[in-house]
């Protein structure tokens, strides 16, 4: 016994320091290019007068598809703030997926809707369309209103695909806040790389106890709830970080599904979002980017750390956790739908980089970390660990971790500044003192409920309740 | 003194004894500490940099905007015969030495300049040039650096200054594209020959925010002076052929039109998607034959907008063509088809509401939305 | 002495405001400022305009929704309504106009032209 135990000791103590050594020598190389593509953007923006773009019979149209179900209380200030984005050519398609509450009601009586006859190209498959909508009211032309049978938010998103007359497509939550200068931002890759551009992606920030009024932002706050604070530090790191540093080598494998910006033709040619997955945002990106490959069409796929879109991120322990899991398992389900990137060189950075990193390291990860406090829990039971040793390398973690959430918040105060007094600050760095003793271990844990429920097989989106922002 | 060596020396021999992977873990920590510290250091300087540069930028900005406000109406006062030599010695009063106060009358100046329109405008670059801030203009544009040489170049062109229109020459050709068009945007409106020779000679594809830079700069001046962009259509350069269609769309250059014929072979599909357009727009009536000419050798993304064109040329001699099309099983060729019937007004309407009852249900479904929406727009759309 | 007439300028370009707010002032009109909608209907809740000057392209609350809601509201559908846009955006002046509005001035403007127009319609009304 003893002897076991010591060879999973030694197993421990070097594999998975080299793990943890690879680990950070990526987040070391992550901070690096994220660096780098924040001051390319910001310089090659700096000159830029957006406005022209505003007014340009040259920009391209943009077709807004927002899906949208039960969401009664907030749907028509949503709406509203749409149709008052800062863009002259685009039109706005509400997909109402089978709501059981008055969300198309709502609709119709906000907007003086009428139903109108309507040939729809059924490019992709999805469940019946009850019924298309316009509003009678000249001003609204830019409105539409798509009412179908429920089917989740990749049908939704395909049925407005199919009635969308644009060149790009505007993905987003109908619960989202978007930033009016949004597609002013996002367009502007579509025109000025010197590849194509397949898509599109921006910040999502977190709107908990920000002030809203009527669909808009108005003042920025840190969320008064100690989770959701948790989760803006978290979403900072991943955004200002992690996608960042991805974009910069065009190995970004999700573009947030609160909010992107697609070429439409190459979404239809792949054959739009697919219904099978939890985790349709990824997966669709992941299948577009494998299209381009295998035309060999050089493309891009661009990321712009601009603050475009505010979300109201789960302030309860179990919508959190129940999020978590599906991201969890949408992630697992895109990685096996399409394992044959893996170190795969037909697909470039795609598959030498992105895929095994995101297997090895996102996904893996976790779960490394997850045997190793049970094998420490093992080693403390039967006394074989070395208490200094342990405690020495634990520090190491938690100083690295440190730092790089210091990183983050320097990052977010030398460009965008959004977190503007004083005391939003000294909350942020309280929290990165905190967050690996509580938030990180909540976590891990449904993260490995993700893994466990997906291998029982659990399918379900879970409930979302929607309070609506006040 | 010999207590602290020793002790030093314990430490020392202490930490090379143990084995690697914790030698790592406390480097690792020590730089990960130090750089936490800086990091922490580093974000309070520069919060408090940024509170100590916002008040006093609001106080300078303050004076400025006042002189300029006080400015402004001496401007428009009939009864001032000289509002800048008036207000000179007023703004020279400013601590100008000091760069940054000179750099924000330089940019409110700017500021003002673009947002009026009028006498206001060309009394602001008088005043701009007796301050001798075309000097910070010659910097930026001599400047190493491409954002401030950029600045430099969008600044010239929009106080046309024309007396650095040497300089910007020099860049026209400048191997960063971002230089390069903003210089040749620039150009444009400095020369007032309007020369757009450079799109004879550019090689490199000009790409679509440039196209649209170049747009936005356009229609600000007199179209009579431009040049006939079909000279450029059989240019090498695919770009040059995409921006000459659009200017000669946006600029209604109807004698283009039999060139943009020739182009219809165009091996570009891009390219020739904007023909077909173009000549839809137009109404060409003598581009119906070529159109239908070459309809059967083009992929469905291209017969679509063929059939759009023929709506909007309405000739009426291809009204059986246009209800052949309108039957098809492919959506957006019955679509397109059926709105090119609709647009020959009562004779199309007629044809597809006598082909209605033998109609498959797609395309019936699309008669009955052409046909609803015709139908809202007469009754004044409803109401 | 009458109490001087009430404009309301609703723009978020810091540089137009504060031109406007001297100017207007200068001609003796007492000026009111808003940066974005909601501070514009608060004041318009507040106080009785003879004209509202309104960009097309605000944050929050769209211009046009502002000049929707002024003529639409039997108490102030005599305020007169000008609309700010930027250049190129025919499309939206029209809407502008089927929605009540009584004028408009594109961006870049000339000065003492609108000064002129704000004038007139001031008049007008209170002839």
């Amino acid at each position: 016994m003893e002897t076991l135990l010591n060879t999973i000791a030694i197993f421990f103590n070097h594999y998975i320091f080299v793990y943890a050594m690879v680990v950070m020598l990526s987040y070391l190389l992550i901070i690096i290019l994220s660096a780098f593509e924040m001051r390319t953007y910001l310089r090659k923006n700096s000159n830029t007068d957006y406005r022209s773009i505003l007014v340009s019979e040259f920009a391209p149209s943009v077709s807004i598809i927002a899906p949208a179900y039960n969401e009664a209380p907030n749907i028509v200030d949503n709406v509203r703030s749409l149709l008052s984005l800062h863009y002259n050519k685009y039109e706005v398609i509400v997909v109402n997926d089978g709501s059981s509450d008055s969300t198309l009601d709502e609709l119709i009586r906000a907007f003086d809707l009428k139903k109108q006859n309507y040939a729809i190209n059924k490019r992709i498959d999805t469940q019946d369309v009850r019924g298309v909508f316009r509003s009678n009211n000249p001003g609204l032309e830019r409105l539409i209103v798509l009412d179908k049978e429920n089917g989740g938010k990749a049908d939704a998103l395909n049925a407005g695909i199919n009635i969308a007359h644009n060149a790009l497509l505007f993905c987003i939550d109908a619960d989202c806040i978007i930033d009016p200068d949004a597609i002013l931002k996002l367009v502007k890759p579509f025109m000025d790389e010197p590849v194509k551009v397949i898509a599109a992606g921006g910040v999502v920030r977190i709107a908990n106890s920000c002030e809203i009024n009527h669909g808009r932002l108005v003042k920025v706050h840190m969320p008064n709830s100690l989770l959701s604070r948790f989760q803006v530090l978290e979403y900072l790191r991943g955004f200002l970080l992690g996608r960042m540093a991805w974009s910069r080598i065009n190995g970004l494998l999700i573009v947030s599904g609160a909010m992107g910006l697609f070429d439409k033709d190459i979404v239809i040619k792949c054959g739009g979002y697919s219904t099978k997955t939890v985790g349709e945002d990824m997966e669709l990106v992941l299948r577009m980017r494998k299209y381009m490959h295998k035309h060999k069409i050089p493309y891009k796929v661009v990321y712009t750390p601009d603050p475009l879109c505010w979300t109201e991120a789960p302030s309860d322990l179990n919508i959190l956790g129940r999020q978590r899991n599906r991201w969890s398992r949408g992630c697992l389900e895109s990685l096996i739908m399409h394992r044959d990137l893996f170190f795969n060189p037909k697909y470039g950075t795609l598959g030498l980089i992105s895929y095994p990193y995101w297997l090895l390291v996102e996904w893996m990860g976790p779960i490394i970390e997850f045997i190793g406090l049970i094998v420490l829990g093992i080693l403390i039971y039967f006394g074989l660990v070395n208490w200094t040793y342990t405690i020495i390398l634990l520090v190491m973690v938690y100083c690295f971790v440190l730092a790089i959430s210091t990183l983050t918040i320097l990052y977010e105060e030398l460009s965008f500044r959004q977190y503007t007094s004083g005391k939003d600050l000294v909350k942020l760095s309280l929290l990165s003192f905190l967050e690996p003793f509580i938030y990180h271990p909540l976590i891990l844990y449904w993260e490995m409920r993700g893994n466990f429920d997906f291998l029982i097989g659990k399918k379900a989106w879970g409930k979302m309740n929607r309070n609506g922002f006040r | 003194m010999e207590i602290i060596n020793n002790y030093i020396s314990s430490f020392y021999w202490g930490i090379v004894d143990l084995p690697k992977n914790i030698q790592i873990a406390l480097v690792v920590s020590l730089v990960s500490f130090g750089l936490l510290i800086f990091f922490y250091i580093f974000l309070l300087t520069k919060r408090m940099v940024y509170i100590f540069y916002r008040s006093r930028d609001r106080y300078w900005n303050e004076q400025i905007m006042d002189l300029l406000n006080v400015f402004l109406s001496d401007v428009d006062d009939s009864l001032e015969s000289d509002p800048v030599s008036k207000v000179l010695p007023e703004f020279r009063k400013l601590p100008l030495h000091k760069w940054f106060i000179k750099r924000m009358l330089y940019q409110q100046i700017l500021n003002y300049h673009k947002n009026f329109t009028g006498h206001a405008s060309e009394k602001l670059k008088e005043l701009f040039l007796q301050l001798h801030l075309d000097e910070i203009v010659r910097k930026k544009l001599k400047s190493s650096r491409a954002p401030i040489k950029i600045k430099g170049i969008i600044d010239t062109a929009q106080l046309e200054l024309t007396h650095f229109s040497p300089l910007v020459k020099k860049l026209l050709h400048h191997p960063s594209a971002d230089i390069r068009i903003e210089a040749q945007a620039a150009y444009i409106i400095l020369n007032k020959a309007h020369s757009f020779d450079f799109l004879g000679d550019v090689k490199e594809p000009i790409q679509d925010w440039h196209q649209l830079v170049l747009m936005d700069l356009m229609v600000k001046l007199n179209p009579n002076q431009f040049p006939h962009f079909s000279i450029w259509l059989n240019s090498e350069n695919t770009s040059v052929v995409e921006l000459c269609l659009k200017l000669i769309r946006h600029f209604q250059q109807f004698d283009a039109i039999e060139n943009i014929i020739h182009l219809l072979e165009h091996p570009n599909d891009e390219i020739k998607l904007q023909c077909i357009q173009i000549l839809g727009e137009f109404e060409a009536a003598k581009a119906e034959e070529a159109l239908l000419d070459c309809y059967n050798r083009q992929i469905t993304e291209l017969q679509a907008p063929i059939l759009k064109a023929l709506g909007r040329i309405n000739s009426g001699n291809q009204l059986e063509f246009l209800l052949k099309a309108a039957a098809t099983p492919q959506f957006e060729i019955a679509y397109e088809a059926s709105a090119a019937l609709m647009a020959h007004g009562s004779k199309g309407i007629a044809l597809l509401k006598h082909y209605h009852h033998l109609a498959e249900p797609m395309n019936l479904q699309i008669i009955d939305q052409l046909l609803g929406e015709t139908n809202n727009k007469n009754h004044g759309n409803l109401a | 002495m009458e109490s001087p007439y009430k404009i309301l300028v609703i723009e978020d370009e810091e540089l137009i405001r504060k031109v406007l707010e001297f100017r207007l002032k200068k001609e003796g009109y007492e000026v009111y400022l808003a940066k974005d909608g909601d501070e514009a209907l608060d004041l318009i809740a507040q106080h009785r305009f003879e004209l509202i000057l309104v960009d097309v392209m605000l944050p929050y609350v769209g211009g046009l929704e502002i000049t929707h809601k002024v003529k639409s509201d039997p108490l102030t559908k005599d305020t007169s309504v000008i609309v700010l846009s930027a250049n190129g955006l025919e499309n939206v002046i029209l809407e502008a106009f089927a929605l009540g509005a009584d004028d408009f001035i594109a961006k870049p403007f000339n000065l003492p032209e609108l000064i002129v127009r704000i004038k007139k319609h001031i008049q007008q009304k209170t002839a």
